[in-house]
């Protein structure tokens, strides 16, 4: 193993790259999208059932199939190989966590800070701005994070759309039975899932208000 | 602004939360609305901001329907207090009281000028609290803070929501002592909601009771105690509805201005103390400093029972007052607690102006029990 990584480690980097691009494209889709759905569906507690549960539907596909699907959904855009599906499909899996935290965020809010804030004449654009966001940061940075944990571990299976990333070494190792190749795959996603929540943790720490921190620390 | 209730109603479906209001909250008065829960007492008070839309009768501003006011506008020309649940934990306490500021785009150093002042109305030290977070001051500084927020753009009328709700017994006291001393000064036209009849009989100077929706008397708060209206606002106001009235008595209303000193005199002889003592047949005298300040008392029993040759300093007794603008209610409190059928009266440099009785205490409570039964 070792013996593989000092003559391929220009191959690991590369692939390392080109997983953490599938990445990083796809979880701030995710989030752009599921953050606006999450706060738009927290007024209506029936249009949340009905989007949760198709969030929660499209998770429970295998993650297999759906790249399978991706690969023919988006072959008629000649975008069926490669990173587009891989893109398309971590997007699709991170958005129930996105979604589901957000509105669980929202919905934390105590509502008599809200009748606080409506009752001094804010507007709800304002109570959303200064009250409910800054207070849902904690819940809905989780969201990410839990996306992309998972989004990581997934995106191994991009290799097979023909999207490359780390997933090369898994199933590239196994086809040639080289155990030393699937190992350092295996090693690698694992490492980067760990470093990635955590990177997201300070990135978390950085935004959350201060005033909350203490609250918490309490 | 005079705010004016005409039928006001509130429906829920089948359910009638308000009926036909009628009601008049005066200017620059402390009115009370109290009930017990579900009388409709908050539903009253949001339909005044407009927080809970009503759906028969009207509200009017100095004779300005409340249909005719942008809700936005109206809530930000109103204060609002409500528990201390209602800071934003994420914000500053400057942040917090400059909220209503903000949404009116004051320049901010008109809003920091007005936090400090504030501050210090509240009792808090600016320079100590504008930086803080509401999780890192007490229970019942959050409550002075949330005061100040609902002051900070000067409004006049305030509405309050039970805002001592959650505080300690203790704390509470002394925050509607100070917020009693607060109105004083600023004299605002004040909606306060209480289900706590002697909050409502310390604070209101109006009281209106509110059963299921409909309004059951609404009058002076001494009236109310004198005078209440059925078996219900009698129920609500207790067995000691006399005992409640002495919250409304101060303490310069009966206290007599004629008292038993003993002379200032270094090493005043515990014999000839008793000897004065005896000659004006009374069981204790107080004890001054040459300047005039009170420092205690000494008992009759004491200065008999002496067989050392002490002197009355040695056996004087530190003594509780009471200031010109307590209550009789603090007066009998201080009476029971110290065992002393006398309080001193004293001012704010504890110079004593006379002392206030136990019989005539007493009195009062028999003149405020009688009046309602005659």
């Amino acid at each position: 193993m070792i013996e593989y990584l000092s003559r391929h480690w220009d191959t690991v980097l590369t692939q390392l790259g080109r997983h953490l691009t599938i990445i990083g494209i796809a979880l701030p889709i995710a989030a752009v999208i599921g953050v606006p759905i999450g706060i738009a569906i927290s007024r209506n507690k029936r249009a949340a059932r009905v989007v949760i549960a198709i969030a929660g539907i499209l998770m429970t596909v295998p993650s297999l199939a759906l790249f399978g699907l991706m690969v023919i959904a988006l072959a008629p855009l000649r975008a069926g190989i490669g990173v587009p599906p891989a893109v398309v499909a971590i997007v699709i899996y991170a958005l129930l966590p996105m979604i589901r935290n957000t509105l669980v965020a929202i919905r934390a809010v105590d509502p008599g800070m809200i009748n606080a804030a409506r009752g001094m004449g804010m507007t709800n654009g304002q109570i959303l701005r200064r009250v409910r966001l800054p207070l849902a940061v904690p819940i809905i940075m989780a969201g990410l994070r839990n996306a992309a944990v998972l989004g990581v571990s997934v995106t191994t299976i991009a290799y097979l759309v023909g999207a490359q990333g780390l997933g090369y070494f898994i199933f590239a190792g196994l086809s040639r039975t080289r155990l030393d190749m699937v190992v350092i795959g295996a090693l690698s996603v694992g490492i980067l899932g760990v470093a990635t929540n955590y990177i997201l943790l300070l990135v978390e720490d950085l935004i959350t208000p201060k005033g909350i921190k203490i609250a918490r620390k309490q | 602004m005079a705010i004016e209730c005409i039928d006001l109603t509130k429906h829920y479906g089948d359910v009638v939360a308000v009926d036909k209001l009628n009601l008049r909250f005066e200017e620059h008065k402390l009115s009370i609305l109290i009930g017990p829960s579900g009388c409709g007492k908050t539903t009253v008070l949001k339909m005044l901001n407009a927080l809970i839309p009503h759906t028969g009768g009207d509200i009017q501003y100095d004779g300005v329907s409340i249909s005719d006011i942008d809700p936005i506008d109206l809530r930000r020309r109103i204060g609002y207090v409500i528990q201390e649940i209602g800071l934003f934990p994420h914000m500053t306490v400057y942040e917090n009281i400059a909220t209503v500021p903000r949404l009116l785009k004051w320049p901010e150093d008109k809003i920091r000028k007005r936090v400090d002042e504030l501050l210090d109305l509240v009792n808090l030290d600016p320079g100590a609290f504008k930086t803080k977070f509401p999780s890192q001051v007490s229970g019942g500084q959050r409550q002075r803070i949330g005061v100040a927020r609902g002051l900070a753009a000067d409004p006049k009328i305030l509405l309050m929501d039970e805002p001592f709700g959650a505080i300690d017994p203790i704390n509470r006291e002394k925050l509607q002592d100070s917020f009693l001393e607060i109105q004083r000064h600023i004299q605002k036209t004040i909606i306060f909601v209480t289900h706590d009849i002697r909050e409502a009989v310390k604070l209101g100077e109006k009281i209106a009771i509110l059963r299921m929706g409909k309004l059951i008397q609404y009058d002076d708060t001494i009236k109310v105690i004198n005078q209440p209206e059925n078996e219900f606002v009698e129920n609500l106001l207790g067995s000691d509805r006399a005992l409640k009235g002495l919250e409304l008595v101060r303490v310069h209303e009966i206290y007599d201005q004629k008292f038993f000193f003993l002379p200032t005199e270094e090493q005043l002889s515990t014999r000839k103390a008793l000897e004065m003592l005896q000659s004006e047949q009374r069981s204790f005298a107080f004890l001054r400093t040459p300047k005039g300040k009170l420092y205690g008392y000494v008992l009759a029993r004491d200065l008999e029972r002496d067989r050392d040759g002490r002197t009355v300093d040695d056996l004087a007794k530190s003594v509780e007052t009471i200031q010109l603008y307590g209550t009789l209610m603090e007066a009998i409190t201080l009476m029971v607690t110290t065992g002393l059928t006398s309080v001193p009266v004293v001012d704010d440099r504890n110079s004593m102006l006379g002392v206030i009785r136990f019989r005539d205490v007493f009195e009062k409570v028999e003149a405020l029990a009688g009046t309602g039964d005659a």
